[in-house]
């Protein structure tokens, strides 16, 4: 029997107990499928069966009846149950089965089936597929049987099982007739003290604390009686009393002990063969003996007995009611157990289900009722509580009217010494009674054949609870209140078997109501009394055993997953889920299913790691999990997490603060089409509007710093770790191991995975098996290898994403690297893991510089407006790799500093002069001589690089050497540039310093000797012969003052146009001044206002300068004149004492932007007038006339300074030469003849003559003004030619 | 008699657990009470929905009888359904105590549910129920524990990381201060 599925019925008692035995060979599979069949055939009509010569037991007497075989696989010991044989002889077990494959004899196999089963009545053999054997012996002998095949089984399995019923008939007349005259006696009797008493326990008392109390009185069960059944009417109360004292006058009359006895050996004789008969199908004949021996038993109050006796007509009426045959309540049931009756209007109201036909049928059988002997008391006993058709009683409550009864009965027979019910009966009782309620669950008033069908082969039971609506009459909670009674009871004290049978109905009985705790709970104190069976041998592993752990783990919602859990000590129900983890695996070991085992000890330690303490992990480990890794259960190791992070290393770099810097930068080759195609989205399309965001988004095509990808579609997320090497790098790997347990973890081996064996390869693996690395309980560790770089990666780049790791030699297994192990917020992802991009490049050439001058290291002091020369060396250190790439190129520390938008704050004169600067030191500053092409491996180069400073603005003090270089190999894609840079500290002294200039005009013209040997003086006077039209006046003299400011002495030359000065020796740190004489900037052809100024970085948009044009036409004059003094003006020098040491002097970055006096020196049309003064005489006498003419002509007739006045004064101003004072107006010098100052129209050219008459000796000058008003300050223009006249 | 108390939230997650009362429990004892506890739900659960009577003065018992003499009635009514014992109790948190639900051996389950789903159930080791002190104990932390859920660093709504399964309830309580005002509110009431 299968102990773990057994489900009590009602009727038990009706099943003939047959145990089936496999002889030969059989296969599980192939022994469960015939057990299978066989079951199939469990119910038997007498009609079917062959009759037989037997008064009490021939199955011609009933023919309606059945046999109901319970085959079961397990054996049952009887010797256990040998006190019940008499009070519950149905718990024998009757019918032996043996089902033989093979050849072996028949009679010998009969032989040692009577050997073995010596107390079993009836023995046969059914042979399967066995062709040697003889069909003869089916002759000889009845009870051996024959099947050909499978295929035979359906036609002659059944008839089998009605030879096999008939024999049991027979055996069971012959047994029954050594119970004749045997007085039977009560279970106590027999068994004595071994026998278990029922030992009742209100749940108001106290188990636990030991106090025990036999709590069985009557009066304690007859409350828990009223207590427990508020089902009983108040009528029943009334007429239980009536009962009482009725049995009391009863027993009063029942003088003597010998009638007593008698009558208490006859009602058991005839309960026992109400037993007896319920077992041969003879449910009538049994209702009978029941009914009769319940009469006689209440009378002598044997309420063990009648108990049992009320039992056998329950069961008979139910048995009645499947066979659909009419029957009549007996009056001792109607006594005992008052029930309401139903009038037929009433039923047809409440009879809602047409199909629950009971018992009106065509077949009526007239019970033979035997009426009791005693008639008066019958007399006078009222009316109702005579016999009544079953069909005007509500037969379930009639039912659990008389199951109530026998329990009341039980209870009480407790007080007695011997005549008491054992445990196990009661026990028993309970169920049975609970398997009906649940059955009879929705029936109302009748049971329908479905209903009977379920409560006599409870087995075809749905597996699906019940809905909740089927409790119709029976509440669902009333149900579990009367299971509740099983607890009441000392289960503990009972024999295994009985434990287990108990536990499992429960949990089935929780089920069907669908009270899944309950029924988890139930399951759970089976196990625990599975474990606390000494007897390990008892209980083999089954199948069913693994079904019910896995139930229970699905009750108590335990996930088979051995994923960790997110880190929550406070998680209450997880110490639940352990305990039943724990008794699960307990369970699994004792019943050899070492693999389920494993799994729990799996399921414990990775998720409940933080429920258990050390003792308990380490014995986990030492005798579940070590066990299980050896015998090839385990496969994997169980943490995932175990990884918590890689590091790589560079272990060898020449700059720690930046290890990036070596690497070469990536530059990939592009053809010519290719460069076209991605030169063209930066051509500007005039026809496109301006997208400022268009050259981001170029970048952002071409930029691939991503630091963290998530690959939603893969649906993992990770972050990702960016590293750069180079091959022949000496890399270290790091990874962190992590032991989140209390014993120690042993790694026996780590390995890349097979993807990144192909570029890299672990140095030097110190873990093996035989040297394994122990990470320390509760820790984290870091393990270092060395790593080898093998191949390069080329264009793409390899990710490290996991390392292969081995823990306790279980097989290598791929463990990723764990970022974060808790769930992110959104849910999506339980991990969240690292990767590392690795990038390995190819070997690269590696050039150094050396500094072949005697100089100090990178530093350069240079003389201004010198040229330096700087003799350099390149060599290729690498010896495998040539240089095939190079490029030079410089930046200064001007261009460094510069900020983008430099030339928004300058004016466009500034802007011009710094641009000059800049354009300088781009162009001509520093220059490669000898530019290299390419290094071969080993080679070494010279070259140089001139510096010129003559042009490079003051604040030039430093300036970068860039050479980028690289192979490009066999790639045709990719190239790597590395840059070797260094940086030059340049000092520049200065030699020749310009300080100052000034332009002053000039107005005495030379006489021939004066000029001889001065240089300028010389040159005006040869140009003014050489040029009859031009005048001393068209001149101006430019001062220049030159500072030497180099520590030894220095010879200058200056030079203007076709004007070229003498040498000058400037002792240190003194000043030259040096007159130099420019021919003034004409007004004829020019208009400086008008002339923009030049830009040398051009198509700059949006400058606006915010000048009036006033300002910028003033600006525009200063420009041009000082370009046109610094264009022409040169300046050689070189040391006096050597003259191959020298230079030329850029004095446009000493000067400044030049004031407006030099300006209206040099041009001429600065002013809206042209003055010119003539005088008659150049040298008079005292007393003379003097007569000067002024011509007074406007520049243009739509001057740029506005629209002139129509009249203007003009003034003639005379000067006394050699003090250079103002003659007053009225002086006694000269004497004006008229006035000396004429009012002239301002539109026109006008000539005015002015007299004077010199009354004193002297040299004066004259010139003119004009001027708006007699006010000063209203002056247009100061004539700026000066004419002097003499005075002798 | 020693008392062990929980907090039951959603997906029968123990959010409080205490041992309350004079006495100790025995090792073995003190193993099976979550697991007797957690059973009881189920009956909580099929008595939540039961009617309280129409005329019923009280619902509470002499702890005599199981189910708090409202499933009786119930059951006497003929099942049907209803919302959380009704409306029909004197006071609002009058039907959310329940009284005896369930025993074991000699262990009595006593039992109150919140308008929340929340149950806070207990295990008698005397197997008595006094229904009148059980019913002001169980109110006093009903009361604490919405007390409670006002702070706002408790997790009412759901912990990601709380549950194994994922399934999202209350955080479990942490709190000291709970843990010793119940344990006051014991002293005051059980005994």
């Amino acid at each position: 029997m299968n102990s773990l599925v057994h489900y009590p019925s009602f009727v038990d008692p009706c099943q003939i107990r047959t145990l089936v035995v496999p002889i030969g060979r059989w296969k599980w599979d192939d022994c469960e499928l015939a057990l299978e069949n066989l079951k199939r055939f469990n119910e038997i009509r007498l009609l079917d069966i062959t009759p037989l010569d037997s008064p009490l037991f021939n199955p011609q007497g009933f023919p309606q009846g059945r046999l109901f075989f319970q085959f079961n696989s397990l054996g049952h010991t009887d010797e256990t149950d040998l006190f019940l044989c008499d009070f519950e002889p149905f718990r024998k077990q009757f019918v032996v089965i043996g089902l033989v494959n093979d050849d072996s004899d028949p009679v010998k196999n009969m032989e040692i089936l009577r050997e073995k089963y010596a107390t079993t009545i009836s023995h046969s053999l059914i042979y399967f597929n066995s062709k040697n054997v003889s069909e003869k012996l089916d002759d000889r002998d009845p009870r051996v049987f024959h099947i050909k095949s499978f295929n035979e089984m359906e036609k002659r399995l059944e008839t089998i099982i009605c030879d096999i019923g008939r024999s049991f008939l027979l055996s069971l007349n012959h047994y029954y007739s050594s119970y004749k005259h045997v007085t039977l006696r009560s279970p106590g009797i027999i068994g004595g003290n071994s026998i278990m008493k029922m030992n009742l326990t209100k749940y108001g008392d106290d188990v636990l604390s030991g106090k025990n109390s036999l709590r069985n009185t009557s009066s304690n069960a007859a409350a828990s009686q009223s207590a427990n059944s508020k089902r009983l009417s108040s009528f029943e109360l009334t007429t239980n009393s009536i009962k009482k004292s009725a049995s009391i006058k009863l027993a009063s009359t029942l003088s003597t002990s010998d009638s007593r006895a008698q009558q208490r050996a006859r009602g058991r004789q005839l309960k026992i063969l109400g037993n007896f008969q319920l077992l041969a199908g003879k449910y009538l004949d049994a209702l009978n003996s029941f009914t009769e021996a319940a009469e006689l038993l209440h009378k002598i109050r044997d309420l063990l007995w009648l108990g049992s006796a009320l039992d056998g007509v329950a069961i008979s009426f139910l048995l009645l009611s499947y066979l659909q045959i009419s029957f009549c309540i007996p009056e001792i049931v109607n006594k005992l157990c008052p029930v309401e009756i139903s009038s037929p209007e009433e039923k047809s109201v409440n009879d809602t289900t047409p199909k629950a036909t009971t018992p009106r049928t065509s077949t009526t059988v007239t019970p033979m009722h035997m009426k009791s002997p005693r008639n008066s008391i019958v007399a006078n006993v009222n009316p109702t509580m005579l016999e009544l058709e079953v069909d005007k009683v509500n037969l379930p409550k009639l039912i659990q009217l008389i199951s109530n009864k026998i329990l009341y009965y039980y209870e009480l027979s407790v007080s007695h010494n011997s005549e008491y019910a054992p445990q196990v009966v009661y026990c028993n009782l309970l169920l049975r009674i609970l398997t009906f309620m649940v059955s009879a669950r929705s029936a109302t008033s009748t049971l329908s054949t479905k209903v009977l069908q379920s409560i006599i082969n409870p087995q075809s039971s749905t597996t699906e609870p019940l809905p909740a609506d089927d409790f119709t009459n029976t509440h669902a909670l009333e149900v579990y209140r009367f299971s509740n009674r099983l607890f009441e009871l000392d289960l503990a004290g009972m024999s295994i078997e009985a434990q287990i049978g108990v536990y499992n109905t429960l949990a089935n009985v929780y089920h069907l109501l669908g009270y899944n705790r309950k029924k988890g709970f139930a399951l759970l104190l089976l196990l625990q009394t599975l474990l606390q069976d000494k007897k390990t041998k008892s209980f083999k592993w089954h199948p069913a055993y693994r079904e019910l752990l896995k139930g229970i783990m699905h009750l108590y919602k335990i996930d088979s997953n051995t994923e960790p859990l997110a880190h929550n000590e406070d998680d209450n129900w997880l110490k639940i889920q352990k305990k039943v983890i724990c008794l699960c695996r307990d369970v699994a070991e004792k019943v050899g299913d070492f693999s389920l085992c494993a799994k729990m000890a799996l399921l414990l330690i990775s998720k409940h790691t933080f429920c258990l303490t050390t003792d308990n992990q380490e014995s986990i480990l030492k005798d579940y999990i070590l066990p299980s890794i050896k015998q090839g259960e385990i496969l994997q190791y169980w943490d995932p997490c175990i990884l918590r992070s890689v590091e790589l290393r560079r272990l060898e770099t020449n700059d720690p603060t930046n290890p990036d810097s070596e690497f070469p930068r990536e530059r990939s080759i592009l053809d010519d089409q290719k460069l076209k195609s991605v030169a063209k989205p930066h051509m500007l399309d005039t026809h496109e509007v301006f997208n400022p965001f268009k050259h981001l988004t170029l970048e952002d095509d071409t930029s691939n710093n991503a630091t963290n990808k998530s690959d939603d579609a893969a649906g993992i997320s990770t972050s990702t770790i960016f590293h750069k090497f180079i091959l022949g790098d000496n890399i270290e790997l790091a990874c962190n191991l992590q032991n989140p347990f209390d014993f120690e973890v042993i790694v026996t081996k780590i390995e890349l995975t097979e993807r990144s064996r192909e570029f890299c390869q672990l140095g030097q693996n110190t873990v093996t098996e035989f040297s394994p690395f122990i990470l320390k309980p509760r820790s984290m560790t870091t393990l270092s290898f060395p790593l080898i770089l093998q191949k390069s990666t080329s264009s793409e780049s390899h990710i490290l994403e996991a390392l292969d790791i081995s823990v306790f030699n279980l097989p290598l297994q791929e463990f990723k690297i764990i970022f974060d192990d808790t769930k992110s917020e959104s849910g999506m992802h339980r991990y969240t893991y690292n990767a590392i991009d690795m990038k390995i490049i190819p070997e690269q050439p590696h050039l150094e510089l050396i500094n072949d001058s005697s100089a100090a290291e990178n530093c350069v002091m240079v003389l201004d407006g010198t040229t330096t020369r700087l003799p350099l060396r390149l060599n290729n250190k690498s010896l495998g790799c040539e240089v095939d790439y190079i490029k030079f190129s410089t930046i200064t520390n001007i261009e460094k500093e510069l900020k983008p938008d430099y030339w928004r704050k300058l004016s466009p004169d500034k802007l011009y002069n710094f641009e000059l600067g800049l354009r300088a030191l781009k162009q001509s500053c520093i220059k490669i001589i000898d530019q290299p092409t390419g290094l071969k491996p080993n080679e070494g180069v010279n070259f140089a690089v001139d510096l010129d400073v003559m042009s490079v603005p003051l604040n030039f003090n430093k300036f970068d050497l860039i050479i980028e270089y690289g192979m490009k190999g066999s790639s045709e894609k990719l190239m790597y540039v590395k840059e070797l840079k260094v940086t030059y500290d340049v000092t520049v002294r200065k030699a020749i310093e310009v300080p100052s200039l000034d332009v002053i005009p000039i107005s005495e013209t030379f006489k021939q000797d004066v000029g001889a040997d001065v240089d300028w003086a010389a040159y005006l006077q040869k140009q003014l012969t050489k040029d009859k039209n031009l005048r001393v006046n068209d001149f101006a003299l430019v001062l220049v003052d030159f500072r030497n400011s180099w520590i030894d002495g220095i010879t200058l030359q200056a030079e203007f146009d076709d004007f070229s000065g003498k040498s000058y020796m400037v002792e240190t740190e003194h000043t030259l001044r040096i007159i130099i004489p420019v021919r003034k900037i004409a007004n004829t052809n020019n208009v400086l206002s008008e002339k923009p100024i030049p830009t040398v970085v051009t198509n700059r948009q949006f400058i606006r300068t915010n000048l009036t044009d006033e300002q910028i036409m003033d600006v525009r004059e200063r420009f041009w004149c000082r370009e046109y003094i610094l264009d022409r003006l040169k300046c050689k020098w070189h040391f006096s004492h050597d003259k191959n040491v020298g230079g030329l002097v850029d004095a446009r970055k000493f000067l400044d932007v030049f004031d407006n006096n030099i300006v209206a020196a040099l041009y001429e049309g600065k002013f809206p007038y042209h003055i010119n003064v003539n005088l008659d005489k150049e040298s008079l006498k005292v007393g003379e006339h003097l007569k000067a003419t002024v011509n007074v002509s406007p520049v243009k007739d739509n001057s740029t300074l506005g629209e002139l006045p129509s009249i203007i004064l003009l003034n003639v101003l005379i000067f006394d030469n050699r003090t250079s004072k103002l003659l007053s107006k009225s002086n006694r010098r000269i004497l004006y003849n008229g006035l000396s100052c004429k009012s002239i129209s301002g539109g026109t050219a006008t000539e005015t003559t002015f007299d004077f008459l010199p009354i004193e000796t002297g040299q004066y000058q004259i010139c003119a003004c004009l001027s708006r008003s007699d006010d000063r300050d209203t002056v247009i223009q100061l004539d700026h030619s000066i004419v002097i006249f003499n005075v002798l | 008699m020693p008392e062990y108390f929980a907090i039951v939230g959603p997906g029968d997650r123990p959010l409080y657990e205490s041992e309350l009362g004079r006495g100790a429990w025995t090792p073995e004892q003190r193993e099976l009470n979550p697991f007797v506890l957690h059973s009881s739900l189920d009956v909580i659960e099929d008595l939540q929905w039961q009617l309280l009577p129409e005329n019923s003065d009280t619902v509470s018992n002499t702890g005599g009888g199981e189910f708090g003499g409202a499933a009786q009635s119930g059951a006497a009514q003929g099942g049907g359904g209803g919302f959380l014992r009704s409306h029909r109790a004197k006071t609002e948190t009058d039907n959310c105590y329940l009284g005896r639900v369930d025993h074991f051996y000699g262990l009595a389950v006593s039992a109150y549910t919140t308008y929340s789903g929340l149950k806070l159930l207990m295990v008698h080791g005397s197997g008595i129920v006094d229904d009148a002190n059980c019913r002001s104990f169980y109110q006093e932390v009903h009361e604490l524990y919405v007390k409670t859920l006002m702070n706002p660093f408790y997790s009412a709504g759901g912990s990601a990381n709380g549950s194994g399964s994922g399934t999202i309830g209350p955080a479990p309580i942490t709190s000291r201060a709970f843990d010793s005002r119940v344990k006051a509110i014991a002293r005051r009431h059980l005994r």
